[in-house]
């Protein structure tokens, strides 16, 4: 019992709480579930969901009349809905709807959707919340229904027609974006589609209709199984035919770059050198595009979370994730210029993007071709994204673009007559104020390009 | 029962619920419908080809093909082959 902190997310759920124990995450099942874990237990349903990686797999600590304890596998970073791209959004969408049809099969119900029930792990998404599982009563409706829509549907629905910056609403709305705000946003011919119109627009005016019934009074209507599963299957077969209208062009994105072959080449072996010598378990990737760089590392990685700003990108990243099969790589949504923060009750809900990051403390961050959009683009001193690096990574390999490189010439003829602000982009600049955060180890110039690369190490 | 409910479910959305129920059916019964004219249809313009590639041209044209393995997500069901080792639930 020394050292237990309870997780300051888990307050809401009366079957039981997560805490931390010596670094360990545990989850405390109070006795109001104990019906329920035994029941998931002895039917097997359990056992199926962790064979089939669906649900996070855990072990028995103790079990005692006042609690049982569990601890679920360790999951080394965790991603929220936000920072997602939009076909990962679809597969949290669909497990959802994957785990409540194999409950009701079994007799059980999904007693919420929470989007942050939901987590990438090992390149695919699985449930996390282990405590979700209740009864199914004959001839109810789902209870997690709205939450879906809220969670799910809504945002999908909005990230198709409005492109996937919608995904991040739910930062702003942790306990889903509200029916009618979703119905607002649509455009009208969303009315003529009866799939549409049921799941969004009626629901919105039933939500309306019914939200001032204090007594309590409406009666709620039943719904046969049979009925449930349509909406379910229904709404997995909308999800999974839902796409983005944006263009993907990252597919071809190094073939864009300004470096020759010699050159990436180079690159490659320099950076393999050093994870080589580092021998790095745990990376990650800032600004990573498509995870390209990461699949070249030849050492074999524990875990490698790429991020980038693009949703194309990160997307076209967990395709090839999926189609690979690859476990280690974790991609994510993240603008370094304005990274997650914490939100939720006491702004301690969900951890900020740094908290997360400084605790994963990665052994290696690779900023490659970052630097001048985080000086150019977002005015970050040198000064600034020197302390940044240096708060949760022991080991920096960062590429300095130098003047004359045509991204960071292009960069600075877009700054018009406010170029001369600009001068102080300089590599001696650069390391000036990188070395009161780090120590040279290494530095190299990339072949004919205009461009060098830095092994550091925080001091 | 008791249920650990601790968010509000909206009584719209238990309400209507029945609805939409009703409407995918009536929507679910006629794309059944639609999709077994299509096999028919399959089937019998299928027949007039005699190779293998032939019959999966027209059914690909119709939109009845099996696309199986392409795509990037699975279908609803969970893979239930090992249900019997009930007791055992991974301690």
């Amino acid at each position: 019992m020394a050292n237990r902190t309870t997780h300051s997310s888990s307050f809401r759920d009366p079957s039981g709480y997560i805490f931390t124990e010596q670094g360990a995450i545990k989850r405390v099942i109070n006795p109001i579930y104990f019906k329920q874990y035994q029941a998931l237990k002895d039917s097997g349903v359990f056992n199926t969901l962790f064979k089939s990686e669906l649900l996070i797999p855990h072990e028995e600590v103790s079990v005692s009349q006042e609690a049982i304890i569990i601890q679920p596998e360790n999951i080394p970073f965790i991603t929220y809905p936000y920072e997602w791209s939009f076909n990962q959004y679809k597969e949290a969408a669909l497990l959802t709807l994957k785990l409540q049809k194999f409950s009701l099969e079994k007799g059980f119900s999904l007693k919420d959707a929470s989007a942050f029930n939901i987590t990438f792990h090992k390149g695919k998404a699985i449930f996390i919340d282990t405590l979700s599982f209740d009864f199914y009563e004959e001839n109810t409706p789902w209870r997690a229904y709205k939450q879906f829509i809220t969670h799910f549907f809504g945002p999908l629905l909005l990230a198709h027609f409005h492109g996937s910056e919608t995904l991040k609403l739910l930062s702003n709305f942790i306990d889903g974006i509200p029916v009618k705000t979703v119905a607002s946003m649509l455009p009208f011919k969303t009315k003529l589609n009866p799939f549409l119109y049921s799941n969004i627009h009626m629901l919105a005016k039933f939500e309306a209709k019914h939200n001032e019934d204090y007594k309590g009074e409406t009666k709620v209507s039943t719904l046969s199984k049979k009925g449930q599963l349509n909406i379910i299957e229904g709404l997995y077969n909308y999800i999974k035919k839902l796409e983005l209208k944006e263009q993907s062009e990252w597919g071809e994105y190094y073939n864009k770059t300004n470096y020759s072959n010699q050159a990436f080449n180079l690159k490659e072996t320099l950076i393999n050198g050093w994870i080589e010598k580092l021998q790095a378990k745990t990376v990650i990737d800032v600004g990573g595009n498509d995870g390209t760089f990461v699949r070249r590392i030849k050492t074999n990685l524990e875990q490698a979370l790429v991020c980038d700003i693009d949703n194309n990108a990160v997307d076209y990243n967990y395709k090839q994730i999926k189609q690979n099969k690859e476990r280690f790589i974790t991609p994510f949504v993240l603008d370094i210029l304005n990274p997650s923060a914490a939100i939720g009750f006491n702004n301690t809900e969900r951890f900020s993007f740094l908290k997360r990051i400084q605790d994963f403390s990665p052994n290696v961050t690779l900023a490659l071709a970052v630097i001048h959009h985080m000086s150019l683009s977002g005015n970050i001193t040198f000064n600034m994204s020197a302390a940044f690096f240096a708060s949760f990574s022991k080991h920096l390999i960062i590429e300095f673009p130098k003047r004359g490189d045509s991204w960071v010439e292009r960069l600075l003829n877009s700054k018009g007559e406010f170029k001369d602000h600009f001068n102080f982009y300089t590599l001696e600049n650069f390391e000036k104020a990188y070395l009161a955060y780090f120590d040279i180890i290494e530095k190299q110039d990339v072949g004919d390009s205009k461009r060098v690369l830095y092994l550091l190490k925080a001091k | 029962m008791m249920h650990l409910l601790y968010f509000d479910p909206g009584l719209g959305a238990m309400i209507i619920q029945a609805v939409i129920a009703a409407v995918l059916g009536v929507i679910l019964f006629f794309k059944g419908a639609y999709y077994k004219f299509k096999l028919l249809l399959a089937a019998l313009i299928g027949s007039v080809f005699f190779s293998k590639k032939g019959k999966d041209r027209v059914k690909s044209s119709l939109g009845v093909a099996d696309e199986r393995g392409n795509e990037l997500f699975d279908d609803i069901n969970v893979e239930d082959s090992d249900i019997e080792n009930k007791t055992n639930s991974g301690e």
